[in-house]
């Protein structure tokens, strides 16, 4: 069925707004995106295969909701491991300055 | 008719929702004014910091309540052995009513409220330790400032 193929595209927008630190460059940014471009691209290319048939509403649902959950935190564990590497990041710079000063 | 089991979801999927975005409103709405103590008062980075957290946020919870959305039904399944054609054979049904369903939809809503609740409180300590942890980086600063004067 079709149905998970158009609703896996809701997925792949959510990750437009994710970074707007001002730490991070242009370049690093547009890296970041593309990974999870990348990251949300595989993932609907694995999952759609996955599916056998969808006979009724019930299967449907279950499918689309687990599927689109496991994306949702998968996409929540990377997302928070950028920003504690950021945090790390930041911490570490501060430290060379000071060790400079 | 749709099933009942398609009923519960529907019912279950805006109440998880409006959950996940009431508790998400409030708590980042407060913690704003954290944020900014933390980052001593520059505004922008405090701003980006706590819409990154209030993102990661969502994803986690709303990812939790889909992945857990799925009713099991093994906890509906009644066995029964007839005799067909003088063979004992096992036959296995599906029985659930208006009661099985709530049941089960108020142990899911449960859930996901404790777990917004936990995962409302690691952030409150987060915050704190946060807050903690500037406020010596400031005293730290002051400190040396003040030996270099001397």
């Amino acid at each position: 069925m079709t149905v998970g193929a158009d609703l896996y595209c809701n997925g792949y927008y959510l990750i437009l707004n994710l970074f707007e630190n001002e730490l991070v460059t242009q370049t690093i940014n547009k890296l970041l995106l593309t990974g999870y471009y990348l990251v949300n691209i595989g993932y609907i290319a694995l999952t759609l295969t996955q599916i056998d048939e969808v006979e009724t509403t019930t299967v449907a649902l279950e499918q689309l909701a687990y599927n689109i959950g496991r994306i949702l935190l998968i996409l929540s564990y990377l997302h928070f491991q950028n920003i504690a590497l950021l945090a790390w990041l930041s911490k570490r710079k501060q430290i060379l300055i000071n060790q400079f000063n | 008719m749709t099933d009942l089991i398609v009923k519960t979801y529907i019912a279950y999927l805006p109440v998880a929702i409006l959950l996940t975005f009431v508790v998400a409103r409030i708590f980042f709405k407060n913690s704003k004014i954290f944020m900014l103590d933390i980052f001593s008062g520059r505004e922008e980075i405090a701003m980006s910091t706590n819409k990154l957290f209030e993102t990661g946020f969502y994803l986690l919870s709303l990812g939790f309540a889909l992945f857990r959305m799925k009713i099991n039904k093994s906890n509906f399944i009644t066995i029964d052995f007839e005799m067909v054609e003088g063979v004992r054979t096992r036959i296995e049904t599906l029985v659930y009513g208006k009661q099985e369903l709530f049941e089960v939809l108020s142990s899911k809503v449960g859930v996901l409220a404790v777990a917004l609740g936990f995962m409302v409180f690691f952030l409150m300590y987060m915050l704190f330790r946060g807050k903690k942890k500037s406020a010596e980086g400031r005293d730290r600063k002051e400190e040396l400032q003040r030996i270099q004067e001397i």
